[in-house]
């Protein structure tokens, strides 16, 4: 069973046992937190910071931000503070990771919070080659070719090969735990897979997100506040063309109907100029995408007015009522967005379900959410945060405390 | 006499464009009307988009469309299921989704009676000894029947003494071929099929073999898409050059059709040009304000026809691209709307965090 293996360097047509039992198996996990992994994810930031072709790519961008040695060792720290002084930190051993197919750069996350805690990882990324994926794979192949960080290198191999389930089975089995990104249907065809007993499987599946205005404070906003919650939001939604988990498809407004009007107005004119500053027109492609989705859309419904025909830079906006929000829970993506007035967060409570993820907000205070979030009581909504950072991957994810999912502890009793 | 009479006893392509504009504009004012009144979705999408069916639309741009991926995805349908007479399914895509397009016997014999129109206006009024480049086994299930089946029934009514040139495995039926063709040598034959499997199954093989057939008195008349032969670098052109110089074939015509719209077929004329038949029009719209566009620029296909009376398609945006080159005026004297198309409206790859499984399903289906 033959893989290609793109990282720590480029071995096309290698068999998978090979990978797994003479590489991995004979190997011992890192400690946690060791030195050498946190240098080597600060090094790594440096380099997608230098590096000129990542720079139109601002989720690398991001990546990079994130991976700052400053950023990591206050998760460690922040993580090694809730560690009762029973308890001792260890790695799991080997962790199997299935990137999903376009939204590159959020494996990494993943897997750099798994390389801290010590596993030795195998990363099955997608067949289809992209650019951004590509050049992110040369600048870490660059770094294992310094023998700086030859530990590192040995422990992490990225992969690709078909969807068999003979290579995702034999990884399987060896595993200690298996980082399932890719939704519903890549989940469900693991699960069917053996693994070790004592295993632990982390799994992504598909999640749907919200942004939440509140409509009074937005109007009583001066214009460049406006201004610049629109640049937020583009963050949020137009990055990897609104398909991440986390991009809002439902905008929601809530307060008053008026002023509901007039905050929709206003915010979507925002967009609109914000998509004109960015010169973000859409290719035809995109373009039926969004009109098709209109039709299906409005077919369904007796009474969801959109914003009008699809057109270039302006976000395509389908206005619904509360009633209906349920059977709109999918998106065509590229800037296609449900909207929905709220008379306050209360009426969101019974239309949230499980598969939420991300509630992005303007205007609400730190005790209004927390209020929201104890009324929603579990039923659905991982992250509330502000709008712009809607996509700011935390340790925190999906509902995970990931480094804590990601090690195990020894529970010692003196 | 109503405009759908007029439409269909004038002579196939002599009406000239304002003209059939005008009478085509009037039956579809009643389309709309009776799909809204008898598809709910349609009915939705109509209030949604605030157009009032009961307006009289002075202008055929104005008659609402729906993009044509919504029969894969929505039951669109204007009949009750009782009156339903056979479902079309258009050959599964890339994205494995299939239009279900449900039929009355109304619409079916208006295109029946379209297409005899049409094809008549090429070959003839006689019934021509006929060849099908496909199995027989593509037609076998009559009630349910694919869009390649479809196309099939459909053109055989032009023939007879049918002759299904291709086994069950694609293989050419090479000596029986032969012999058809020398039977009939005396007079015109009509072959039909799909252009992919005319180049694949039928000109390839005999090439191969060094197989000539003298086919210079035949009509051959192919639809299909142009993708898979596209993607072997042929073009309409190299086909029609490559087919006569094997077989002296001269009269080939290409059609432009979709299962949505059986029927009102447009036809490639001698020029090379494709002809809107008296029941249909197409327009060209600019994906960037969705408005139409001037002829000799580039848009996607909508296409209208009048008779889609069981099911909401008199409108459709296609995902076809293409350019209307003139109207009235082509060479091959035909009048109406002439045209080219030029290839599919790429497929987004739109895809997210949960998606890795999506490429299978792509490379499954392609």
């Amino acid at each position: 069973m033959n893989i290609t293996v793109y990282l720590p360097k480029l071995m096309p047509g290698i068999k998978i046992e090979e990978v797994l039992t003479k590489e991995f198996l004979s190997l011992k996990p890192l400690s946690p937190f060791d030195k050498t992994s946190i240098e080597f994810l600060s090094g790594l930031s440096n380099k997608i910071l230098s590096a000129k072709n990542l720079k139109g790519f601002p989720e690398l961008v991001a990546l990079a931000y994130w991976l700052r040695r400053s950023n990591i060792v206050s998760i460690i720290n922040s993580f090694k503070d809730e560690i009762p002084e029973s308890e001792i930190i260890v790695p799991r051993g080997i962790a199997f990771h299935v990137a999903p197919s376009n939204v590159d750069s959020i494996f990494l996350y993943s897997w750099a919070l798994s390389l801290l805690v010590g596993n030795i990882n195998i990363i099955r990324v997608t067949q289809n080659t992209n650019e951004q994926l590509d050049s992110l794979l040369k600048v870490m192949r660059e770094m294992f070719s310094d023998n700086k960080w030859d530990q590192i290198a040995a422990r992490n191999f990225v992969v690709t090969y078909p969807h068999e389930d003979s290579i995702n089975r034999l990884v399987s089995v060896h595993s200690d735990v298996r980082v399932m990104w890719g939704g519903d249907k890549t989940i469900n065809s693991f699960r069917v897979l053996p693994s070790k007993p004592t295993a632990k499987d982390i799994s992504f599946a598909d999640k749907f997100s919200y942004s939440i205005i509140n409509a009074l404070l937005f109007n009583e906003s001066a214009e460049e506040m406006k201004s610049n919650l629109a640049k937020q939001f583009y963050n949020d939604a137009y990055w990897f063309d609104q398909m991440a988990c986390a991009s809002p498809r439902f905008v929601l407004f809530t307060g008053e109907k008026s002023a509901c009007e007039t905050a929709s107005r206003q915010f979507w004119q925002q967009i609109g100029n914000e998509l004109v500053r960015r010169n973000k027109a859409d290719s035809i492609d995109i373009a039926m995408e969004k009109l098709v989705y209109l039709y299906e859309s409005i077919s369904k419904s007796e009474n969801a007015s959109p914003s009008g025909m699809p057109e270039q830079f302006k976000p395509a906006v389908l206005h619904v009522n509360k009633n209906e929000i349920a059977k709109f829970r999918e998106s065509c993506g590229g800037g296609f967005f449900f909207e929905c007035f709220l008379e306050s967060t209360d009426e969101l409570v019974p239309l949230v379900s499980r598969k939420d993820q991300t509630l992005a907000y303007f205007g609400f205070s730190k005790n209004e959410l927390n209020d929201l979030a104890q009324k929603i009581n579990g039923a659905g909504i991982d992250r509330i945060v502000p709008i712009g950072q809607a996509l700011n991957f935390s340790s925190s994810w999906d509902g995970y405390s990931l480094l804590s999912e990601l090690s195990k502890r020894v529970h010692i009793v003196s | 006499m109503s405009a759908i009479e007029q439409l269909f006893s004038l002579p196939e392509y002599s009406i000239d464009n304002d003209k059939k504009r005008k009478l085509l504009l009037s039956e579809l004012n009643v389309l709309t009307k009776f799909h809204y009144s008898n598809c709910l979705q349609y009915k939705n999408i109509l209030n949604n988009l605030n157009i009032n069916p009961e307006t009289e639309l002075d202008n055929i741009e104005a008659v609402p469309y729906l993009p044509v991926r919504l029969f894969k995805t929505q039951k669109m349908q204007s009949i009750p299921d009782s009156e339903v007479l056979k479902v079309l399914i258009s050959s599964g895509t890339s994205d494995q989704q299939v239009s279900r397009i449900a039929l009355n016997r109304d619409t079916s014999l208006l295109q029946v009676k379209a297409l005899a129109s049409i094809i008549t206006s090429y070959i003839g009024n006689k019934r021509l000894p006929m060849i099908i480049i496909d199995t027989d086994a593509t037609i076998r299930n009559k009630s349910s029947m694919s869009a390649r089946g479809a196309g099939l029934v459909g053109l055989s009514n032009f023939g007879r003494n049918h002759f299904f040139a291709l086994d069950e495995n694609m293989n050419l039926k090479v000596d029986e071929f032969i012999d058809f063709v020398e039977k009939y040598k005396s007079e015109p034959i009509l072959i039909f099929g799909f252009t992919f499997m005319i180049w694949q199954y039928l000109y390839k093989k005999l090439k191969h073999l060094n197989k000539k057939a003298d086919l210079s008195s035949a009509i051959l008349i192919h639809s299909g898409g142009w993708k898979k032969l596209l993607d072997q670098a042929v073009s309409n052109e190299i086909f029609k050059s490559e087919l006569y110089d094997h077989f002296r074939l001269k009269k080939i015509y290409n059609f432009y059709g979709m299962v949505e719209q059986v029927g009102s077929i447009f036809m490639e004329c001698e020029e090379g040009f494709l002809h809107t038949p008296n029941f249909a029009e197409v327009l060209i719209r600019d994906y960037v304000s969705w408005q139409t566009l001037s002829a000799g620029e580039n848009g996607v296909i909508q296409t209208l026809s009048i008779l889609p009376r069981s099911y909401p398609g008199h409108s459709l945006l296609t995902e076809d691209m293409g350019t209307i080159i003139g109207i009235d005026n082509c060479r091959c004297g035909r009048k109406g709307t002439y045209f080219t198309v030029s290839g599919r409206v790429p497929k987004a790859e739109l895809r997210g965090c949960s998606d890795t499984h999506a490429e299978t399903v792509l490379s499954a289906g392609s």
